[in-house]
C-alpha cells in the first residue's frame, strides 16, 4: 500500500518496554496526529518511524517497503523529517539553512532559490532571509527548519507519495504561527503527502487531524477520529485530566476544555 | 552582494595573495636575494636562460633552500587549515581543532618515536629512512588516538561531543607522558633533535621530501573539499544529515582517516605547529560564513599564505638565528582563542 504502516513494533531499553505492539497507518492525504503524555513512547516512536531505532519486533513500512531497506537518497526525497530541536550553532543566513534542504534534490540552483523563497513566505520567515540564524528566536527558527523540511519534499518525486514527519512543531511558537504551521500541513496532506504529526494541544489535534492516536505507557489506547478518541472517560484515564467536550460552534469538532 | 558572490572574490583575492607571499618568502632571510636575481631564476626553469650567470650563490640559496622550505610552509598551513576546518564540521564546534581532541600529540608521538629509532640506526641509513618512516609513525599516531577518541566517544545513539574533547585530554597527556619516556631514552643528539622538531620548524625541508609529500597533502585538501555538501549537512546535526540522504557513518569515518593522515604528515615534516587548523577557518569564516563549499577552499589558500609569513617572521626576528616557528603560530594563535573562549562565555553565560 502506499503510505506509511507502522505494524507491531516493539522497543524494550533494558527493563523498560518503551513500546509494546503499536500499530497504525498514515495514508498519502492524511494527517495523522500522535497524543501522549511525557514519557508515552510518542519520540521513540517517531526514531523507529525515521530508521534512527531498529524495533525489537515489528516493522516499519514506505510504500509497502520496510523503512531500513530504502537506499538513504531515495528515502530523503520521499520523507520530511522536522525533529523537535535543532543542534546548529553556525552562522549560515537563514536562506542557507533552508537551501540545505535541497540537498537530496538535483534541480538547478535557480530552481531551489525559487522553492526557497517559496518555503519561507509559507511559514512566514522571507523577511528573515538574510538574517544570521544564530541570532534568531526560538520560533523563528522552528519555522525556518519547516521550511527547510517542506522544500525538502516540495514536489512529488518518482519514487511516490510523500511523507511529512512533524516532532512537536508547534512547541515554540505563538498562537498564530501554530495555527499557521498546521495549516501547511494540511495543504500539504491536500497534495497527496501522508503527514504524522505529534501534538501536545489537543484541540490543535482536534482540529486540523484526520485521525488521531493516543499512546500512553508505549501503548497504543486509542485511535480513530477526533469524536471517537476525545472523550470525558478515555482522556482522564489516560492523561489525568477532567475535562469538557464541547463541539465546536463552527466546524463540530470536539473542543477539549478542563473541567 | 550575495555571500557567494562575496566567497568567490575572497577566493580570488586570497589566490592572488599566495603568489605575492611566495616572492617575500624567498626574497628575505639572512642572505639577501633581489627579485632580479628571482626572475633571472625563473628564466632559467623556464629554460629562457643560460645556466652562466652572475647572482649564482643568490640562486644556489633560493633553490635549495628557500623554495623548499617556502613550498613546505604552503603545505603545511593549508594540510592544517583545511584539516581543522574539516574538523570543526565533524564535530559541529568551531573550536575543534586537531591539537584539541589529540590527533596533533598523538602524531606527534608516534613522529618521536620514529625521531628515536632513526637516531639509533647507523647514520648511512638515517636520510633514507627518515623521510619515510617519520611520517608513516606520525600518522599512525595521530590515527590510534583519533581512531581512540572515536571508540570512546561513540555508541549506537552517534557519538557525544563532550566526551570527545575530554578523551582528547587523556590522550594529550598519555602522549605527553610516552615524549617524557623518549626524552629520558634519548641521548644529547636526539634530544636536540626532539626538542627543536617539537617547537615546530619548517628549517628541514628538502626537495627528496616534498616529492613525497606534496601528492599526498594535495590529494588529502581535494578529497576533503569534496566531502563539503555532507559537512554542511552534518552542521545541523547527525540525524537531520542522515534525514538529508548522507550516509553519515561513512563521511565521518572518511573525515576521521583525511584528518588523521593530514594532520600526522604536517607533523612528522614539521612538528608541532599549533592554532593554524584553528584561526585559519576561522578567519574564513568571519568573512564568508559556514559554508564549507567555499570554506575549505578558502582556508587552503589562506592558511599557506599565513604559515608562510609567519615563518618570515620566525626568520627575521632574531637574526641571524631563527625562531621556531610553532613558538610564532602560539604566540599569535593562543590569544586568537582565548578571545575566541571569552566570546563564547559572554554568549553563553
Amino acid at each position: 500500500m502506499d503510505g506509511l504502516d507502522v505494524k507491531n513494533v516493539s522497543v524494550r531499553l533494558g527493563n523498560h518496554q518503551l513500546l509494546e505492539d503499536v500499530s497504525f497507518l498514515a495514508e498519502p492525504g492524511e494527517v495523522v496526529a500522535i497524543l501522549g503524555p511525557n514519557g508515552a513512547g510518542k519520540t521513540t516512536l517517531f526514531r523507529v518511524i525515521t530508521d534512527e531505532l531498529k524495533p525489537d519486533s515489528g516493522n516499519v513500512l514506505l510504500h509497502g517497503t520496510p523503512v531500513q531497506y530504502w537506499a538513504p537518497e531515495q528515502r530523503a526525497q520521499v520523507v520530511g523529517i522536522l525533529p523537535q530541536s535543532s543542534s546548529l550553532n553556525f552562522p549560515f543566513t537563514v536562506q542557507e539553512v533552508v537551501l540545505l534542504g535541497r540537498s537530496p534534490c538535483s534541480t538547478s540552483s535557480e530552481q531551489n532559490d525559487q522553492y526557497v523563497k517559496e518555503a519561507l513566505e509559507k511559514v512566514d520567515a522571507w523577511h528573515l532571509q538574510d538574517r544570521n540564524y544564530t541570532t534568531l528566536s526560538g520560533g523563528e527558527k522552528q519555522r525556518v527548519h519547516l521550511a527547510r523540511v517542506l522544500v525538502q519534499i516540495w514536489t512529488e518525486p518518482e519514487q511516490g507519495a510523500r511523507l511529512l514527519l512533524l516532532d512537536e512543531p508547534t512547541s515554540a511558537l505563538d498562537p498564530a504561527h501554530q495555527h499557521q504551521t498546521l495549516r501547511i500541513a494540511r495543504e500539504f496532506a491536500r497534495h497527496r503527502v501522508a503527514v504524522v504529526v505529534i501534538l501536545h494541544d489537543l484541540n490543535l489535534a482536534s482540529q486540523y487531524a484526520d485521525r488521531l492516536v493516543l499512546l500512553s505507557k508505549g501503548r497504543l489506547q486509542a485511535h480513530g477520529k477526533p469524536e471517537k478518541v476525545l472523550t470525558k472517560e478515555l482522556l482522564k484515564q489516560l492523561l489525568d485530566i477532567d475535562v469538557c467536550i464541547l463541539p465546536h460552534p463552527v466546524n463540530g469538532n470536539p473542543v477539549v476544555l478542563a473541567e | 552582494m550575495t555571500r557567494e558572490s562575496r566567497a568567490r572574490l575572497f577566493m580570488a583575492a586570497l589566490a592572488m595573495i599566495l603568489p605575492a607571499t611566495i616572492v617575500l618568502s624567498i626574497s628575505i632571510g639572512a642572505v639577501p636575494v633581489s627579485l632580479a636575481d628571482f626572475l633571472q631564476l625563473l628564466q632559467k626553469w623556464l629554460g629562457f636562460a643560460s645556466d652562466e650567470g652572475a647572482g649564482s650563490q643568490s640562486q644556489m640559496v633560493i633553490e635549495v633552500i628557500r623554495l623548499p622550505r617556502t613550498l613546505l610552509g604552503i603545505l603545511v598551513g593549508s594540510t592544517l587549515a583545511v584539516c581543522g576546518g574539516a574538523m570543526q564540521g565533524l564535530f559541529r564546534n568551531p573550536l575543534a581543532d586537531p591539537s584539541i581532541i589529540g590527533v596533533s600529540s598523538g602524531a606527534a608521538l608516534g613522529a618521536g618515536v620514529g625521531i628515536i629509532l632513526v637516531g639509533m640506526l647507523p647514520v648511512a641509513f638515517v636520510l633514507t629512512l627518515q623521510i619515510y618512516t617519520v611520517p608513516f609513525l606520525a600518522f599512525l599516531g595521530g590515527f590510534g588516538a583519533t581512531l581512540l577518541v572515536y571508540k570512546i566517544g561513540t555508541t549506537s545513539h552517534g557519538s557525544s561531543v563532550a566526551t570527545m574533547l575530554l578523551a582528547g585530554i587523556a590522550i594529550g597527556a598519555l602522549s605527553g607522558a610516552g615524549m617524557g619516556i623518549l626524552t629520558y631514552i634519548s641521548d644529547d643528539t636526539m634530544l636536540r633533535n626532539l626538542t627543536f622538531w617539537q617547537m615546530g620548524s619548517l628549517g628541514g625541508a628538502t626537495w627528496k621530501q616534498l616529492l613525497v609529500i606534496i601528492p599526498i597533502m594535495l590529494g588529502i585538501q581535494l578529497f576533503l573539499i569534496a566531502q563539503a555538501k555532507g559537512l554542511n549537512a552534518l552542521l545541523l546535526g547527525e540525524s537531520e544529515a542522515r534525514h538529508l540522504g548522507f550516509n553519515i557513518q561513512n563521511l565521518k569515518v572518511r573525515l576521521i582517516i583525511l584528518t588523521a593522515l593530514g594532520v600526522g604528515i604536517a607533523v612528522s615534516v614539521s612538528g608541532m605547529i599549533g592554532f593554524v587548523g584553528l584561526v585559519v577557518p576561522h578567519l574564513v569564516r568571519m568573512t564568508i560564513g559556514p559554508d564549507h563549499r567555499y570554506l575549505l577552499t578558502a582556508s587552503a589558500l589562506l592558511g599557506g599564505s599565513l604559515l608562510t609569513l609567519a615563518d618570515v617572521i620566525a626568520r627575521v626576528i632574531v637574526t641571524p638565528a631563527e625562531l621556531p616557528i610553532g613558538i610564532v603560530t602560539a604566540l599569535l594563535g593562543a590569544p586568537f582563542f582565548m578571545s575566541l573562549l571569552w566570546q563564547q562565555r559572554n554568549r553563553i553565560g
